[in-house]
């Protein structure tokens, strides 16, 4: 299954202004708690283990996730906006493969730009 | 070790039928122990050998959750107000519980939240999700789905920089459960 | 006491009566689904960017475009773009003359790959073959369901219809017996609906993902304690033309959240 990610942020934010980043994942997140009548579990666990969201580098947000998350796993939270630049969403698996998704900020009242 | 004395003789032979009745018995019920009926199961050789795959099942323990909750909250007193989670009453399949939690604070250095601790206190395993923001996330607002396999409450606890804690807590009714 | 033009009045009002009656028998209104899901359900449908079932439309599109088989051809190549294929889409389940059956959408993409691009079937209700379903009903979305049931399809639909109010399983349910006489009311907390299928492919929450209307008719088997029967079986492909076109004029709902 192709791991598919989803980044969405605002395009022009105002210096100094929180804004909402949303996330979604394509991911089973497989909890490894369903068993069936033979008490074979059904699947081993296998889920997002860990979120990083850096800002520009900087690491703003950090979410460490559990079996309990549902399958195809929505995040969103927030961020201010200092400098233009980009926001870069990290997922990490149970064996500790990574993936990202990365989208552009503009900062406006902003020296840089 | 057989001896000319017949009460040995006597002894020997009971040994003998012991040993008989013993290894004829064992016989037996390992026999039976093989014709007996079988759970209804298709028969799979990766189940035969995965016996690694055999595991007891966690059972949810609303006690164990909420010394869980204990053991982070640690005996500070919450602070009214601090933490909202906005969820729905009811939700139509535990699978997916949309969850909203919003801290009011002013997200500076000495005022914003560490870590947002999730539990969900009817689950196997109880926790949900762990948060970390920094002062440089703005803004303390976090939306998220969760899996909940019955009725039950979602405890929020978030832990503050300047050492407080908020707790906000909402039962939800779950219709039909998740990993069941 | 009555007036003295009571007979006229009275037949008038019959007359009335019965051609707005017949007239709500002709058009039955019909509900989708997503009229007796619950609020955080229909929130996560509307949202196209949380909607989990988008990402299977991205991963059919990607498909779309991928070249497969050993003729090394991708179904953009015969059909360029899959909206124009929407109206087509719309008529599922059709009648293939060359195999003499009906086929739903997943069939017949399976017939697609199997005649054209040499390759070999998808397996029923696999990742891909789910993923290109969803993409032509996406793309197919608001159009109305038409199946037609003339000619050659009318022994299906006739089938259909039987095994419709056919009861079954342990608990004795026939299909007709929640799904027409009691959408809306509760069974066991869960909110009845019309049963119909004018959003399939569809993410249901339940599975955690997306599923065609022939594994929901084995889940609804599987609630009444009936024995569920194997995708594309003929009644189940039978059960799917009578459901099909008891929704007709229901717009197509892609891609659609349920429980």
């Amino acid at each position: 299954m192709k791991a598919i990610r989803r980044i969405s942020v605002p395009k022009k934010v105002k210096k100094d202004q929180a804004f909402t980043v949303r996330t979604l994942a394509r991911h089973k997140m497989e909890p490894g708690v369903r068993f069936d009548a033979d008490r074979f579990v059904v699947a081993p666990r296998h889920i997002l283990q860990e979120v990083l969201c850096h800002y520009n580098g900087q690491l703003v947000f950090r979410a460490e996730w559990f079996s309990a998350v549902s399958a195809n796993p929505y995040l969103t939270f927030k961020v201010k906006a200092v400098e233009s630049g980009e926001i870069k969403v990290t997922w990490i698996d149970d064996y500790a493969v990574q993936t990202f998704a990365a989208a552009a900020i503009e900062v406006v009242d902003d020296p840089k730009s | 070790m057989v001896s000319d004395r017949p009460e040995g003789r006597v002894r020997d032979s009971f040994k003998q039928r012991r040993q008989l009745l013993v290894s004829g018995g064992t016989t037996v019920i390992a026999l039976l122990a093989a014709l007996a009926p079988r759970p209804a199961s298709a028969f799979s050789w990766r189940n035969k050998l995965a016996l690694f795959r055999r595991a007891f099942p966690v059972q949810p323990d609303r006690t164990e959750a909420l010394r869980m909750v204990d053991y982070v909250v640690d005996g500070r007193a919450p602070r009214a107000g601090l933490v909202t989670l906005k969820i729905p009453g009811l939700v139509e399949n535990g699978e997916v519980v949309p969850i909203k939690i919003s801290v009011d604070c002013a997200m500076t250095a000495d005022d914003y939240p560490q870590i947002i601790h999730i539990f969900a206190l009817d689950n196997p395993y109880p926790e949900v999700a762990r948060y970390h923001l920094f002062p440089e996330s703005g803004g303390a607002e976090i939306d998220m789905r969760c899996r909940m396999r019955k009725s039950s409450e979602i405890v929020a606890v978030a832990e503050m920089s300047d050492g407080s804690v908020g707790v906000a807590e909402r039962h939800v009714d779950v219709t039909l459960g998740a990993c069941s | 006491m009555m007036p003295a033009n009571w007979p006229i009045s009275a037949m008038a009002f019959l007359l009335v009566f019965n051609i707005v009656q017949s007239r709500a028998d002709e058009t039955t209104s019909v509900r989708s689904g997503y009229y007796y899901a619950s609020p955080e359900t229909k929130a996560i449908q509307d949202d196209s960017f949380a909607n989990p079932g988008t990402l299977w439309v991205e991963a059919g599109e990607a498909r779309w475009n991928q070249k497969d088989g050993p003729k090394d051809k991708s179904c953009s190549d015969c059909h360029d773009d899959p909206e124009l294929l929407a109206d087509a889409v719309t008529g599922y389940p059709k009648y293939e003359p060359a195999l003499g059956k009906p086929l739903t959408l997943g069939q017949r993409i399976n017939r697609c790959r199997v005649s054209h691009m040499g390759g070999k079937p998808y397996a029923p209700e696999s990742e891909p073959l789910l993923s290109l379903e969803i993409l032509l009903r996406a793309r197919a979305a608001g159009r109305p369901m038409q199946v037609t049931i003339d000619g050659p399809m009318r022994p299906t639909f006739e089938r259909g219809r039987q095994l419709y109010f056919q009861r079954r399983g342990q608990f004795n349910l026939a299909c007709h017996q929640c799904h027409d006489d009691r959408p809306g009311e509760f069974v066991r907390g869960e909110r009845l609906s019309e049963g119909q299928i004018n959003n399939f492919p569809s993410y249901l929450l339940r599975w955690s993902g997306v599923g065609s209307a022939q594994r929901r008719f084995q889940l609804c088997d599987a609630q009444a304690r009936a024995e569920p029967r194997a995708i594309w079986s003929e009644d189940y492909v039978a059960l799917e033309v009578y459901v099909a076109h008891r929704g007709r004029g229901l717009p197509i709902e892609a891609p659609a959240v349920r429980r």
